[in-house]
């Protein structure tokens, strides 16, 4: 009797400590995840809002389609209205093709835009409607109406979307998100250092504060 | 008269044999559970972000007003709840007492419909899917269907 109840303590010790273990490595694990830097630097062919010699270099990797890049878009309109001498905004496209299938064609779309001058506009209007045209099997037809809405030459537009300037500047993002090891979108940069998302705008302005210091 | 007593008790090993096997699955799954909430709980405590695949919707699920509940997290209840199965389940392999089931089928219960609830919120309030909280479902309705398999064959 004496020694079954000893078994028991034992067995109910041992779950315990597993259970510890488990919790602490767990904890180990999250903390661990290395944090990459920025493997190209601001060029004359990114996107950028701010001064040029904003104290802090904001850079986004991110895909029109994704829901979470639409989550942060408001975010970041946010601190740039927080910080409006402070941020250099730098949009670079991820566009993730295996699960959003119109992700391509918004970021050729805006990329178009932007060799008429609207690259923000276009890059506004397609987080603001990403519900509208996101899974639309007509994906083309709302870029065409959204450049029209922007008063773009739409011959133009249509051209530049598909050309092989279009197509080399996505190329290059995507190839130096890659190599500073963006997994996902959003993938923020602050001065160089890949940042975590914070799930909520306090957290993302604390992060700014930090860089500002 | 013998051979009756013997045949009864055959059954009763093997219904002691299938049990172990649902409370074997009641442990993994539970195990499953726990290290999904667990790893939502610790991202949530170090308020960084999970690294999502699949689906793109966890910071939007995870940062919806509906992820938290009298100011906690949605994933330290399930914690709690995944924690509770497996310490039941290995209480009722070492003592073999009844009544755990019983209280192992009304946590699951209670498991399933908060992954029902869970569901709907996700298709189609928030509109956006997390893969943590879907696996969660999942690990919930197979503790579920498990133990109420238990629960009838009692």
């Amino acid at each position: 009797m004496k020694n079954k109840k000893l078994k028991e303590i034992i067995l109910w010790v041992v779950i315990a400590v597993g259970i510890a273990a488990v919790v602490v490595a767990m904890i180990v694990a999250v903390t661990k995840q290395p944090s990459s830097s920025l493997s190209q630097g601001i060029s004359s062919g990114d996107w950028t809002e701010g001064p040029k010699d904003a104290k802090v270099v904001l850079v986004e990797y991110s895909d029109f389609q994704c829901p979470a890049c639409y989550y942060y878009y408001p975010m970041v309109k946010q601190l740039q209205a927080d910080f409006p001498d402070q941020i250099l905004f730098v949009y670079r496209e991820f566009p993730l093709t295996q699960i959003h299938k119109n992700a391509l064609i918004a970021a050729q779309a805006a990329e178009a835009a932007g060799k008429q001058g609207r690259f923000w506009e276009m890059h506004d209007l397609l987080f603001e409607k990403q519900s509208e045209w996101g899974e639309s099997d007509n994906g083309i037809g709302y870029m065409i109406m959204y450049a029209t809405d922007l008063n773009l030459n739409i011959d133009q537009f249509k051209q530049d979307m598909n050309s092989s300037d279009v197509a080399n500047k996505i190329d290059n993002d995507i190839s130096s998100g890659n190599n500073s090891h963006v997994q996902g979108t959003p993938t923020f940069f602050v001065n160089g250092k890949q940042i975590q998302n914070s799930q909520n705008y306090s957290g993302f302005k604390q992060i700014i504060q930090n860089a500002l210091k | 008269m013998v051979h009756d007593e013997f045949k009864t008790l055959e059954e009763e090993e093997g219904k002691a044999k299938k049990n172990t096997i649902l409370s074997v699955l009641l442990l993994i799954f539970s195990f499953f559970g726990f290290l999904d909430t667990l790893y939502l709980s610790v991202k949530e405590i170090l308020a960084s972000p999970v690294s999502c695949f699949i689906f793109q919707g966890c910071s939007q699920v995870l940062g919806s007003s509906y992820s938290k509940i009298f100011g906690l997290p949605l994933s330290f209840y399930g914690l709690i709840f995944y924690l509770a199965i497996f310490v039941l389940t290995i209480r009722y392999l070492e003592s073999k007492k009844e009544k755990i089931i019983k209280w192992i089928f009304g946590l699951s219960i209670l498991g399933i419909l908060c992954a029902v609830y869970f569901l709907i919120l996700q298709f189609a309030v928030i509109r956006a899917e997390c893969v943590y909280c879907l696996f969660s479902v999942f690990n919930s309705t197979i503790i579920f269907v498990v133990s109420f398999v238990g629960f009838k064959r009692k």
